[in-house]
């Protein structure tokens, strides 16, 4: 018996087209090892796995998002690391990837109270900071407002329904503001678990990146990295 | 007042490679389900040729919710038979379907579940199998039923199974319907639950197909297995690497496991005075270890010298329960423990686990309603928390691997990857294969004692974790670990996983344990096969007819 979550996700069949239904797991796990595979430590990939996941579950496209992300920060993820210590926070590269920005957010969660703001540079797919703005949300007992290329979104505790994800899902690309209320309660969030459907490009193309960490077989690891024989005739 | 075993004491690799199956055991777990809630059982559809090969669909109905095993029968040449996870074709391939399947879903189903990992599944499906025959068991016990004869015991009790499962995957795989789907469903909140049913109906419906077989084969002559011997056979299952993972990558869950199974143990220690019923039901199971040892056959030399101890063990626990009368002490069940403790090999004393929580349903079986686990809770790292405190948590927790010399070859002999080829978790060489900069995050010890020294290097005691990883993401995945175990302490397994001598297979021991799978024999150090539901009710016997 396996594990789903250490093995590696399917790509999609050779001959496939059109739309692949994927499942949020399978999601987390092919944007983890596709993350990694772009550069980001594992840790990170974790952060990257799990916010895509997330954001399947309220209804974005996580995947194909990530398959830009990960083409722009590609090879050179440090230089897409916010500098927290400037304002608005900013990058070298002059572009903050969300992924790195959400995590040092969450690190920094304590600091976060009503009343307060911060302000991000030029910020790829800011909707990606909403899975780690609703951590905030939840465990410091705010509601986040954020503001993007023109967009805006109200982001309660984990668990609630989410305001304004779609249009904030819109903007590639803009320099973001954050507020913080004390909470103010939004609606329950109706749990969705359907497959998601993805398109078999897209798919594929995170398929690659993941496909990075994945070693070559030869016919002596075959044999000695599982460890089992071949026959099993008795 | 007794104490919970220590964190020390049990988490360490040769211990868990020494656990049976117990009580809390996820198949025991889900028979008692099935039979406390009085689900029904039905054969919804048998459509299997004279050839052997069609289709079958097995139901179980609970107080809510049914749940299907579409099976598939095919024919499959000798040569194309291979347990291994690389193999292409079956002889049987199964999905647990939820709900009762339509003639579309069959059809949709016909044509992914024989292609298993090159198929696709949906979330109406909660796992996706595959089952190869014992070929030296399958073929006599279908010549001898088809003469009107019963199967050779001995060769039956010798082989344990007419089938051997390898993956069972859910969870996701494949387009499987994801965990969240099912984990507020009483049936499914435990762990596994779908997979334990998915594999309890397999077996009943390979004992079937060789039935069938045998009266296609005898026609009138041919005669069914007696239901005493049929019991005999449980369901096999063959396991490699792509399981050991799990429990590095699951720490809160393990956490959980074994904090039941210790809490078990924990409560039926400060038991008082024992009955006469609680001392039969200890001798009862003492009686079937002894008899399921007998019937425990390994090649591998690792495992020789366990059952020889085992064997010995459990026939000195004999001798002091006859003799030494040790159930008339205030405390008996402890004081059989501590005689345990001193006299028993590791293999010895963990078997004795297993036996002492057998009487004790009462006190013992609430505690599987506290193995599943919120994995989300533990995600979040904790940035405000001062490097100092932090720095306090390894030794508290990592002091093994501080130790540890992972500079020296034998310390860091190995490397996880995941293999191109079969996308599975695989074991190398790093002094020998090249790949090892392409290393998975699972060398716990080394990766937690790199971190300390970047803590060190930072000189700082006061600064924090958030500003700490924002120079050094790479160690991400170590803090996130290091804060887990503080939080659920039986969390991490205090060895070294990439050690020359580290044995996979104490890993898929321990794991295939909470599972309740028995006759571990390992068939390498990284692989192993076991049997599942052996004695174990079928689904016609435990459950009225739908």
């Amino acid at each position: 018996m396996t594990d789903p979550t250490i093995q590696a996700p399917a790509g999609p069949p050779p001959d496939a087209t059109g739309d692949i239904v994927v499942s949020f797991s399978e999601v987390d796990a092919m944007v983890r090892k596709a993350a990694r595979g772009a550069g980001y430590a594992w840790g990170m990939a974790e952060e990257a796995g799990r916010a895509a996941r997330w954001l399947v579950a309220h209804g974005t496209e996580g995947p194909t998002l990530f398959n830009d992300l990960l083409t722009l920060v590609d090879g050179r993820t440090e230089e897409f690391t916010p500098d927290v210590s400037r304002s608005p926070w900013m990058s070298a590269s002059g572009v903050i990837c969300p992924v790195s920005a959400g995590a040092a957010l969450s690190d920094r969660a304590a600091n976060f109270a009503a009343g307060s703001t911060l302000a991000l540079g030029e910020t790829a797919f800011p909707v990606v900071l909403a899975p780690f703005l609703t951590w905030i949300a939840s465990t410091r007992n705010l509601t986040i407002v954020i503001k993007a290329g023109g967009a805006s979104a109200k982001l309660h505790a984990a668990g609630q329904s989410q305001e304004g994800l779609e249009d904030l899902a819109r903007v590639d690309r803009g320099a973001v503001n954050l507020t913080l209320f004390a909470v103010s309660s939004g609606s329950m969030l109706e749990k969705s678990s359907r497959g998601v459907p993805v398109e078999v490009g897209r798919w594929r193309r995170l398929s690659d990146f993941a496909a990075r960490t994945y070693v070559p077989t030869n016919e002596q690891s075959r044999r000695s990295g599982a460890g089992a024989g071949t026959s099993d005739n008795d | 007042m007794v104490a919970l075993r220590s964190p020390a004491q049990v988490m360490r690799l040769q211990r868990m490679g020494s656990f049976h199956a117990t009580r809390l055991s996820f198949m025991p777990t889900l028979l008692r389900r099935l039979d406390r809630e009085q689900w029904r059982f039905s054969v919804g559809d048998w459509s299997i040729g004279d050839d052997g090969v069609g289709h079958a669909v097995y139901t179980v109905h609970g107080p809510e919710r049914s749940y299907s095993l579409v099976c598939f029968a095919h024919d499959l040449p000798d040569e194309q038979r291979s347990d291994r996870v690389i193999a292409t074709a079956w002889d049987a391939t199964f999905a647990l379907f939820d709900g009762v399947p339509d003639a579309r879903d069959m059809m949709r189903l016909t044509m992914n579940v024989p292609k298993q990992e090159a198929g696709r599944i949906s979330d109406r499906e909660l796992t996706l199998s595959r089952a190869n025959r014992s070929v030296r068991l399958f073929e006599h016990v279908v010549a001898s039923l088809a003469e009107g004869r019963q199967p050779d015991r001995d060769l039956v009790d010798d082989v344990g199974y007419l089938m051997r499962t390898t993956a069972v995957y859910g969870s996701g795989k494949f387009g499987a319907a994801d965990r969240v789907a099912v984990a507020d469903r009483p049936e499914m909140r435990g762990p596994f639950q779908a997979e334990m049913l998915t594999v309890w109906l397999i077996r009943a419906f390979v004992l079937d197909l060789v039935e069938h077989l045998a009266r296609i084969r005898g026609g009138d002559a041919a005669v069914a297995i007696e239901p005493g011997l049929r019991r005999r056979f449980g369901i096999g299952n063959s396991t490699g690497l792509g399981m050991a993972p799990f429990l590095m990558n699951h720490p809160v869950l393990l956490n959980n496991w074994i904090v039941a199974r210790e809490t078990a143990l924990q409560r039926v220690r400060e038991r008082g005075a024992a009955s006469p019923k609680q001392v039969k039901a200890f001798r009862d199971s003492l009686d079937l270890s002894i008899d399921n040892v007998r019937n425990w056959r390994s090649d591998h030399p690792l495992q020789q010298v366990k059952l020889v101890d085992l064997n010995a063990d459990l026939n000195s626990l004999l001798h002091h329960v006859e003799n030494d009368n040790p159930f008339a002490a205030l405390m008996p069940w402890d004081a059989l423990w501590q005689w345990g403790e001193s006299n028993l090999s590791v293999e010895g004393q963990e078997a004795l686990v297993s036996l002492l929580l057998e009487p004790h349903a009462d006190i013992v079986d609430s505690l599987s309603d506290t193995m599943d686990a919120d994995e989300d809770a533990a995600f979040h790292i904790d940035g405000s928390m001062t490097l100092g405190v932090l720095r306090n948590l390894i030794v508290k927790g990592y002091g093994w691997a501080l130790d540890a010399d992972f500079q020296s070859r034998e310390n860091s002999a190995r490397f996880w990857y995941v293999s191109e080829e079969k996308l599975e978790p695989r074991l190398g060489e790093r002094y020998e294969e090249p790949g090892a900069d392409l290393e998975q995050p699972l060398a716990t010890g080394r990766d937690v004692a790199l971190l300390a020294a970047d803590i060190d290097a930072w000189r700082s005691t006061d600064r924090t974790v958030a500003a700490f990883l924002l120079t050094h993401p790479e160690h991400r995945h170590a803090v996130r670990r290091v804060q887990t175990s503080d939080k659920y302490p039986f969390a991490e397994i205090r060895d070294n996983l990439i050690a020359a001598d580290m044995l996979p297979i104490d890993l898929l021991r321990c794991k295939l344990s909470f599972f309740g799978a028995t006759r571990f024999d390992p068939r390498s150090d990284r692989w192993v096969r076991i049997c599942m539901y052996l004695d174990a009710f079928f689904p016609h016997e435990l459950l009225e007819p739908a």
